[in-house]
């Protein structure tokens, strides 16, 4: 069973330091949300906690980290394919909280917070995929 | 390279901002689909870094061919009389 190994590393890398942040962020702003004052203080939507590109920086970690990683890769596994996509999800992830920051009044916070899923869910498939495969998991 | 008003300098932060949108959401969709693939099919090739590049080079494509048309359909809009 190749996936069971994957709950443990899906656990810790995105559960984890991923999550459970962000839904600590929302609980927090839950719990001092006030809608009946004036002005009223509403909690936070998901993507208004990740607008400043927080996920990036997350995307960037997870694919350097596996990128630390290439030297207890078993003899004979070839990485080229995979330190092209890690390498191309670290300068993508970079380049959009690069563009987004100096582009603060530019950026709109649905479809930057769309990107940074995005980014979020290409980065856990290819580390995880890697690690599958790599049997670094 | 005078841009006074600065349009100049925010048109070109609003493309590159819409093209690096577009490389990532293309990048999650190829990464998404060669992961199926790959639990699908043994493949000895590591399909997901190859869908993960070729999404994002797609969705850059679509990004800017979309932000042409529109660049496009501007300028004849504006001429027209």
């Amino acid at each position: 069973m190749e996936w069971m190994k994957l709950i443990p590393w899906l656990f810790y890398n995105v559960v984890l330091s991923l999550l459970i942040p962000v839904a600590v962020v929302q609980g927090i702003s839950w719990l001092l949300s006030k809608p009946n004052s004036s002005p009223p203080r509403n909690t936070l939507s998901l993507f208004g906690i990740i607008k400043d590109g927080q996920v990036f920086f997350y995307c960037t970690a997870l694919a350097a980290v596996a990128v630390g990683d290439l030297r207890r890769v078993p003899i004979g596994f070839d990485t080229t394919l995979w330190v092209m996509g890690l390498v191309v999800i670290m300068i993508l992830s970079t380049v959009c909280f690069a563009v987004g920051a100096n582009n603060k009044d530019l950026v709109e916070e649905a479809k930057f917070g769309w990107t940074s899923v995005a980014m979020a869910t290409a980065a856990i498939l290819v580390v995880m995929m890697f690690r599958t495969k790599a049997g670094l998991l | 390279m005078s841009d006074p008003d600065g349009s100049k300098t925010q048109n070109m932060g609003r493309r590159v901002l819409e093209d690096t949108m577009g490389a990532t959401i293309g990048a999650a969709v190829g990464a998404g689909l060669s992961t199926l693939v790959a639990f699908a099919v043994p493949l000895i090739v590591p399909i997901v870094p190859l869908g993960l590049l070729g999404g994002s080079i797609v969705g850059l494509l679509i990004k800017e061919l979309s932000q042409k048309a529109r660049e496009k359909e501007q300028v004849s809009s504006a001429t027209r009389p």
